[in-house]
Parts: C-alpha cells; structure tokens; sequence
C-alpha cells in the first residue's frame, strides 16, 4: 500500500513499481479492449503518480530510473498494439469507447514523449546549449 | 531570468496534455502541436530542437508549479 504523507501527497514506496509493472502486464491478458484500455488508463495515471512522487516530489535513485524506464516500455507497447488491433475500427465502433483513435493516439505520444524526454540522449548538446542560452538566457 | 511567456505556455499544455481525461488527450495533444509550432517560429529553429532544450527545464517547472492530486491505485 502507498503511504501517504499527512494525506495530502502521495508518497510512492519502492514496490509500488512493482505493482505499475504487474498491472501493466495484467493488462495484456484481457482480451476485450472495452475492459483493457480503461484500465490501462488507470495504470497509466497511476504510473504517473509514482512518477510524481519519485521524480518530482524526490531525486529519482537508478533503481527508480530502470522501473520508470521498463513501465514505459510496457505502457507503450500495450498501447501500440491496440491501436494496430483497432486500426480498421470505424467512428461507430470507437464511440462505443468513449474516446477516439485519435485520443488513444494521442494518449500514447504523451508516454513516448515521456520516454524520449527522460532516456534519449542528446545528439547535439552543443547546440542545445546555444538554443537554450539564446532561450533562457546566460543561466538557464 | 524569467522563463519565455510562450514556453511557460508550453509546459502547461505539456502538463495539461500528460493530466487530460482519455477523452480529451488529442484535444490537449493538439494545443500543444500549436504552441511547439508557435515556438519553433519564434526562435527559428525545429519543433524537436525547440523541445529538447527546453524538456529538462520542464522537470523543473513542474516541481514549483504542478503537484496533482492522488489518482486511485489501478486494479
């Protein structure tokens, strides 16, 4: 269970990775999109949760970096093969979801994003440097 | 120095993008596309460009400036 500090910010403990990754493998046993993709979503948003408190609440240590690193990858690619599955649905079908191929899309960019933001390297840092000063300013 | 009122704009689309319901990612994910394009204008430079320098500041502006409540634990 995640404690909570003082109830009102979550504070996520070690083996709530655990349970972000179980879950996300859980997910992949669900044969009825209809039952898969929302919770995914809820995965998902708590997978963010132990984000937050494990990189932006705290200093993130290696062990939270693999975790974060191979819950993404699981997150993502659950996600890229629904839409694969899916990608002759029609509007009539999707509206049964509640949501659009372009929401579910969407929704998985923000995780790749997430993914190229934290683990892929620079591959022009000096010129980074010079857009981030003429961005910033001389201390960024 | 302050932060560029246009990439201040795109970290909270960023943000509200990350916080949207399932429903509304395209929505959110499309207000953000304006403002990446927005920026890349502004400083003559590529979307990705644009992104990369600024997305490690993000970590930073989300720490003094966006703390969401608690989402329920997943089954």
């Amino acid at each position: 269970m995640p404690s909570v500090d003082n109830g009102t910010r979550y504070r996520a403990s070690i083996p709530d990775w655990y349970s972000v990754r179980s879950s996300a493998l859980r997910l992949a046993q669900i044969e009825k999109l209809t039952d898969a993709i929302p919770r995914w979503d809820r995965t998902v948003r708590f997978f963010r949760d132990v984000e937050q408190s494990r990189f932006y609440v705290e200093e993130p240590t290696d062990f939270d970096r693999e975790n974060h690193r191979a819950a993404l990858h699981l997150l993502i690619g659950l996600g890229r093969n629904w839409l694969l599955e899916t990608q002759n649905f029609t509007d009539q079908q999707w509206s049964g979801y509640g949501m659009t191929r372009a929401d579910l899309a969407a929704y998985i960019a923000d995780l790749e994003d997430t993914f190229f933001m934290f683990y892929v390297p620079d591959p022009e840092p000096g010129r980074t440097a010079e857009l981030q000063k003429a961005i910033f300013g001389a201390n960024p | 120095m302050p932060i560029p009122k246009i990439i201040a704009e795109l970290y909270g689309a960023r943000y509200d993008w990350q916080m949207a319901p399932l429903e509304e990612k395209a929505e959110m994910k499309a207000r953000f596309d304006e403002l990446m394009t927005q920026a890349a204008k502004a400083y003559g430079r590529s979307e990705m460009a644009i992104w990369i320098a600024v997305s490690d500041n993000y970590h930073v502006w989300r720490r003094q400036n966006r703390l969401p409540k608690p989402s329920p634990k997943p089954d």
